[in-house]
């Protein structure tokens, strides 16, 4: 099930463009599905505020081959995405994880498209935050 | 003062702040205190401390996974019972069956729908619920309403291993009816059964820290954690007294007495078992049936050692 709030599909925004040093305003903002729910904004807030950080996580635990670590951050925000209402991103995460299980030697080359497609979503919901509701 | 139980307590075992948060809040309207941990070492240790109702596992974590986690709750008597749901964002079908064969109850897939989550806790609070009560029944005397020897056992094993561990003082003492036969065959069996009750009323009416158990037919066993051999031989004596003042409806000239054998760590060889405990105040007690009855008597180590001897 796709968020409602997702107004743009993923591959609106060509993936080859999208570094982590891209400021938000550029892409789509990608909203959840608790958008409005006022018992949700908090920590959802916080979800959004955090994710930043959990990209850089991400991409220096892959620069550094630091699988351990790498599989951890894939499976926490696999489980936790969903939670907040982006399912789509726990989406990316499972077919992430499943690549970085499957991949062996060759994990860098293959899991890179998924890891991009992942963090393009993180980006995009990061760019939702300012769009919550006070 | 609110007569209403104390929320049952649920304690989170997941490396994930984010599900914390999520727990947080959505379990908010429930009835529920709810603790958390962020990993599998503080997971075990809070839930000694607490000893929580349900507890939430998440199955990948930090230097154990889920299944070791309960398989070491299922392996202390202290957590065995703790009802535990998996919750995770692992979805192998091998893995479900595998957390269920070891004990846990239930399983939950990550990322969870609310509804979900809330009726999966609240069937196990019922379950654990279901299952304490059950247990209290299957420890309790029908007739005195004290703990039964079953009980007494158990908690005897566990005061005397405390007591071991932390070097604290533990005494023992082993009450019996005088004359309870005789009692019986004279007044018929309704007033024996009046004598038990009441004798379990007076014994368990004293401090609220002594464990008292119906140890079999006329026979009281009265557990008394952290209290040395004096303490309770005064205990012993107030039970005594008041057994013997107390006047019986229906039977004013009747008198009832009880005899009453005490006995600590103290009275015991440093090597003895919880068994020689049990052993001392009996001891001790038969020696008070010798001297007259109605009378309390003390275990020493030197008496068991002359008994030993002695034969």
């Amino acid at each position: 099930m796709e968020s409602k709030g997702e107004r743009f599909p993923v591959w609106a925004v060509d993936l080859r463009s999208a570094s982590i040093i891209e400021t938000p305003e550029k892409l789509a903002p990608l909203l959840g599905d608790f958008h409005d729910d006022p018992d949700m904004r908090p920590i959802v807030a916080m979800f959004l505020g955090e994710l930043p950080k959990r990209v850089r996580d991400f991409e220096a635990a892959f620069e550094t081959s630091d699988l351990p670590l790498f599989r951890r951050l894939t499976h926490q925000m696999k489980g936790a995405a969903g939670g907040y209402g982006y399912p789509s991103i726990t989406q990316a995460a499972i077919t992430l994880e499943r690549c970085v299980d499957m991949s062996g030697d060759t994990w860098t080359r293959t899991c890179r498209v998924h890891l991009d497609a992942l963090v393009l979503l993180l980006r995009r919901a990061h760019a939702a935050a300012a769009l919550l509701p006070h | 003062m609110s007569d209403e139980a104390p929320s049952p307590r649920l304690l989170a075992i997941d490396d994930s702040e984010l599900i914390h948060r999520l727990l947080q809040v959505r379990l908010q309207g429930e009835r529920l205190e709810l603790h958390g941990a962020l990993s599998a070492q503080e997971g075990l240790q809070k839930a000694r401390e607490l000893m929580p109702e349900v507890i939430l596992l998440d199955i990948e974590l930090d230097t154990m996974d889920g299944f070791e986690v309960l398989a070491h709750l299922k392996s202390d008597p202290k957590t065995q019972d703790i009802a535990v749901i998996f919750i995770s964002a692992v979805s192998d079908t091998m893995d479900r069956v595998r957390g269920l064969d070891l004990g846990a109850v239930d399983f939950i897939a990550k990322p969870f729908e609310v509804a979900e989550l809330k009726a999966r806790v609240r069937s196990a609070l019922r379950m654990q619920h279901l299952v304490k009560m059950l247990e209290h029944r299957a420890q309790i005397d029908s007739l005195s309403g004290l703990w039964n020897r079953r009980y007494f056992d158990q908690r005897l094993q566990q005061e005397w291993s405390e007591a071991r561990r932390h070097g604290r003082s533990l005494s023992l003492i082993m009450c019996d009816v005088d004359r309870f036969k005789r009692l019986n065959d004279q007044f018929g069996h309704p007033f024996g059964d009046q004598v038990i009750e009441r004798v379990a009323q007076i014994l368990s009416g004293g401090r609220g820290s002594d464990i008292t158990c119906r140890y079999g037919g006329e026979e009281f066993g009265v557990i008394l954690p952290s209290t040395a051999a004096d303490r309770a031989l005064e205990v012993a004596e107030r039970h005594r007294v008041a057994i013997e003042s107390h006047t019986w409806s229906g039977h004013d000239d009747v008198i009832v007495t009880s005899s009453f054998g005490v006995a600590d760590l103290t009275s015991l060889p440093t090597d003895a078992g919880m068994e020689q405990l049990v052993q001392a105040a009996d001891m001790a007690l038969y020696r008070a049936k010798q001297s007259g009855r109605n009378r309390v008597e003390l275990a020493t180590h030197q008496r068991l050692e002359a008994t030993d001897s002695g034969g």
